[in-house]
């Protein structure tokens, strides 16, 4: 009976001391990720109907010549051993999925619209060479000749 | 004997996929902005007005060139869900920072309110994977 009882306390010493596996990821503002910007047109928009149609930018907001829209994922893979210690192994990928800028002039006209889409990966399950690349697409004010 | 063993398996095997759930929020700066900002009346309510119809004053002051001012309020929530088990956990945590746009014209009347919805309707989710 002794004995059972050592194995039973060794079986659960062993568990709580066993070291696990965690998956975490953090989503900063998801909502950012789809907003329509077909409406500006760079030149004539202002940018009140830029903050009237897609709501206020993210902080720091330093002046009302630029705005950014940005969406951020952060995934993370670890190894932990219990109680004990942090074992030396994670992973992390922080990216701005979705990243939109506006910028305007000194009359508050848009001068520029630059978006960029990209891929998150959950490392080290995921190889970063594989992911999508990134889409970039920018709008800007013709040149005056 | 084999009841015993029963048992210490049913322990072991107990301990090691018993664990919890963890519910974490944490809310920054005013927590009902949306709510508050709907007192304000855009061409009446006037620049005094804004700090006590939303429950403070704001984060900062922006000068416009047409000699307005656009007052900057800035807030948001976090919701964090783990699922922890013994040798696996999984958590997500759903961040929604917004920020408060209330343009003032050179008489100190508002003349528009832009609120940003990342917090508004933020869910509970605990699974950290998929798109």
């Amino acid at each position: 009976m002794q004995r059972s009882i050592l194995i039973m306390f060794l079986a659960i010493a062993l568990s709580f001391s066993a070291s696990g596996c965690f998956f975490s990821r953090t989503v900063i503002n998801d909502g950012a990720r789809n907003l329509d910007t077909s409406f500006i047109e760079v030149g004539k928009t202002h940018f009140r109907e830029v903050l009237r149609k897609l709501g206020a930018p993210d902080i720091p907001i330093k002046d009302t010549r630029s705005f950014k829209y940005s969406a951020t994922d952060v995934r993370t893979t670890g190894f932990i051993a219990r109680y004990f210690l942090w074992l030396p192994f994670g992973w992390e990928e922080s990216v701005e999925v979705d990243e939109l800028l506006i910028e305007c002039d000194l009359n508050g006209r848009v001068t520029y619209v630059t978006r960029s889409r990209r891929d998150v990966v959950r490392p080290p399950f995921e190889d970063t060479a594989d992911r999508a690349p990134s889409s970039n697409k920018l709008s800007s004010e013709k040149p005056k000749v | 004997m084999r009841g015993t063993k029963i048992v210490l398996l049913a322990c072991f095997l107990g301990t090691l996929f018993s664990g919890g759930c963890a519910w974490n929020r944490s809310r920054t700066n005013i927590s009902d902005f949306h709510d508050r900002v709907e007192g304000i009346v855009v061409g009446k309510t006037k620049i005094a007005d804004v700090p006590k119809l939303v429950g403070g004053p704001p984060n900062n002051i922006i000068p416009t060139s047409d000699g307005g001012q656009v007052l900057l309020y800035t807030f948001g929530d976090s919701k964090k869900n783990s699922l922890n088990l013994l040798i696996v956990n999984f958590s997500r945590t759903n961040v929604g920072v917004d920020s408060a746009l209330i343009i003032v014209n050179k008489d100190g009347v508002v003349q528009q309110v832009s609120v940003s919805e990342n917090s508004k309707e933020l869910t509970w989710d605990y699974w950290p994977f998929g798109v």
